[in-house]
């Protein structure tokens, strides 16, 4: 409830929690002036990945999930409504994630969809939600293309290619990288199409890529062979484009094989504190993008960061942040539609307006194109696991 | 490189024929192929990795106590689920249908137990040392990794063929009946087949889980697969064999890499498989089956 609240709790501060509450539910169901005034169930589907091999980032997400959920509901941000979430595990699977969307759109009859975890899940899962007509918001998948699907889909995140691909522009003039190499994980179409475009802007620069190797997902954690063979190489940077759980690992295992001082690069998956976990100091060296980041000034952000900390005992990270992320946004839809229909909820998707976020510096942001639009932070690992910002020199 | 590539793959191998070992060890003394074998893998490097981190254990008594675990796990599999179905006269079919659903209990299992989230031993839990010969690398790991592992090796073979316990084993291996007219009181025997084939798959899921820095509750999944074709390729029931097709999986997949098909390296290991089938159906070491007229 927090979040929110703080979002305008600087004119009240003065007033007591409980009344502050009440004063900034009431202004904000009253000023949007478009909510019904009977209560309302709104059911919305939350499909995610809970258990095989992305279960590490759908149970984070369903955590954070939970908590937006009951800060939806506990603030009266919508008014007398509630959003009542109807949780589906996608089993890390296509066909499974086809199945649940199904059961949510026909079987529980949900006023919207928001969630999903994999982005090869959300290649087979959005057509099906769009041929279903459920308004739905994707909010993790960062494969591109996602925005073509159809007018029913939208995108709570954007692909990180062109993040990466900034990322390098500025990387490789700072740290004068001359060699480079690149393993991904060959079965995530994220991956499949980020390594050759890192490749190209690596060429751009003027990088020679010395090596490319693919790994395998599932319980693989043995790239000791790709390892060597790229270490051979001697590369100024290595790429790492794989699952979260496996860049830990990757990490270690490249520092084992010989790549002391290499440099990392990657996306999304890099910005966990279980890879700074995994990899200990092996991190170290370590760049990505990113569009949130837990000490993010924005109050908002500094509220969720808060409430997931005192919620879980442990830190927030980019998976959670995306989830919860999505359910703020899907409220914020809902209350534009005044209510659970499905048409008005896409009129409202459809309609212009900007929404309140913990993503980048400003926190405002609005869809282009069914996207959200973002900037990136850029990020680097020290030594010591810390998390500095990395502004290019 | 070529020599370090054959150092990562011995090393891959030498642990791939730990599994493939206990794998073997259940399917040619009660031939009954359990798939469970990878979540118990799986459970024993979760114990291993809970009692150093929370309790603060050695290493070598988390060792032990996780290759306890992994043992104790697979015999209470047998008891709960194997010997029943065994009693009611149950095919090779429905055992292993029965060992499936096992296996997906103890990875749901796993999964809630932690969190669905990747860990890692701590870091020290064994010395961070490396040396560095000839152009290979070696970390204190990898050769605690290889001496536990050709010492496991040994082991099992003395077991199997100098104790009483693995003459009743081979004997039932041979032969359940001809083992019971003989007085061996083949459920007990099978309840330490078990106890044993889980105790070297937990070995291999701590070692695993140190050498390659992590513990998850899918770490055991590919090395069902991996342990059956070294099975098939090593021979039903032997242990050298076995030992000897590990390697080579461990080769193959490392060498793969090296002449630029890394890519496609389970299609290489999966098609010495289908070949061996073919060709060879009793693998390197295996006998063919003697049927009396």
């Amino acid at each position: 409830m927090t979040t929110l609240l703080s979002r305008v709790a600087g004119p009240v501060r003065t007033v007591s929690r409980r009344a502050q509450t009440l004063l900034i539910a009431t202004a904000l169901t009253v000023g949007a002036g478009t909510f019904t005034a009977s209560a309302e169930d709104i059911k919305i589907g939350v499909p995610l990945s809970l258990s095989g091999s992305v279960a590490f980032a759908g149970t984070k997400m369903k955590e954070a999930m939970e908590l937006a959920f009951e800060e939806v509901n506990s603030s009266g941000y919508l008014g007398a409504n509630k959003l009542v979430p109807v949780w589906a595990d996608d089993r890390s699977s296509q066909p499974q994630g086809i199945s649940v969307t199904q059961q949510l759109a026909l079987r529980d009859n949900v006023s919207a969809i928001v969630g999903y975890t994999a982005s090869n899940i959300c290649l087979a899962s959005l057509p099906v939600a769009q041929e279903l007509k459920v308004p739905t918001l994707q909010s993790d998948c960062v494969v591109p293309g996602l925005d073509a699907i159809g007018n029913y889909v939208y995108n709570g995140v954007r692909p990180y290619e062109s993040f990466v691909l900034e990322l390098v522009d500025k990387l490789v003039p700072a740290k004068q990288i001359k060699t480079a190499a690149v393993i991904y994980l060959r079965e995530n179409p994220v991956f499949t199409r980020l390594a050759p475009a890192i490749t190209k802007a690596f060429e751009k620069n003027g990088v020679k890529v010395v090596a490319t190797e693919a790994v395998t997902g599932g319980g693989d954690a043995d790239f000791s062979a790709q390892l060597t063979a790229i270490a051979n190489t001697k590369p100024d940077i290595l790429a790492i484009l794989t699952l979260g759980g496996q860049v830990g690992p990757v990490m270690v295992q490249a520092r084992r094989a010989g790549m002391e001082k290499t440099l990392f690069i990657g996306e999304q998956s890099f910005d966990s504190a279980d890879v700074r976990r995994i990899a200990g100091p092996n991190a170290a060296g370590s760049y990505y993008p990113s569009h949130w980041f837990a000490d993010s000034p924005l109050p908002r952000n500094q509220a969720y960061v808060k409430a997931y900390r005192a919620k879980y005992n442990r830190e927030p990270d980019t998976f959670a942040t995306n989830g919860y992320n999505g359910v703020w946004l899907i409220a914020q839809i809902v209350k534009k539609a005044g209510s659970g229909d499905r048409a008005k909820i896409l009129a409202a998707m459809e309609s212009p307006g900007v929404y309140d976020t913990v993503f980048g510096t400003e926190g405002k942001t609005k869809f282009e194109n069914r996207m959200l639009t973002m900037t990136p932070f850029f990020f680097t690992i020290e030594a010591d696991g810390k998390i500095a910002r990395f502004e290019g020199k | 490189m070529l020599l370090q590539q054959l150092v990562n793959g011995i090393i891959a191998g030498s642990v791939y024929a730990l599994f493939a070992l206990g794998f073997n060890l259940v399917l040619g003394a009660m031939n009954i192929l359990n798939v469970a074998q990878g979540a118990v893998f799986t459970w024993s490097a979760l114990v291993g990795f809970y009692l150093i981190k929370v309790y603060g254990l050695p290493f070598p008594l988390a060792l032990l106590a996780a290759v306890a675990a992994g043992g104790l796990l697979n015999m209470l599999i047998e008891i709960l689920v194997f010997r029943p179905l065994r009693n009611r006269g149950g095919s090779a079919m429905s055992t292993l249908v029965a060992s499936i659903g096992v296996s997906m209990i103890l990875i749901s299992a796993a999964q809630t137990a932690s969190d669905a989230q990747v860990e890692r031993f701590p870091f020290g839990t064994l010395p961070e040392i490396q040396w560095s010969a000839l152009s290979v690398r070696l970390t204190f790991t990898q050769a605690v990794v290889l001496v536990t592992t050709l010492a496991t090796m040994i082991g099992t073979y003395l077991l199997l063929h100098r104790t009483r316990l693995g003459k009743a084993i081979r004997t039932m291996a041979f032969n359940e009946r001809t083992a019971k007219m003989l007085g061996i009181p083949t459920e007990s025997v099978a309840r330490w087949t078990f106890f044993l084939s889980g105790a070297l798959g937990g070995l291999a899921g701590v070692l695993l889980g140190l050498m390659f820095s992590t513990v998850h509750f899918l770490m055991g999944e590919p090395y069902v697969l991996k342990g059956f074709a070294a099975i098939v390729i090593g021979g039903f029931g032997s242990v050298i064999g076995v030992i000897v097709a590990s390697i080579m999986i461990g080769l193959a997949e490392v060498f793969s890499t090296v002449i630029g098909v890394g890519a496609f390296r389970d299609v290489i290991i999966f098609g010495m498989l289908f070949m061996f089938l073919l060709f060879r159906p009793n693998g390197l070491f295996g006998k063919d089956e003697e049927v009396r007229p």
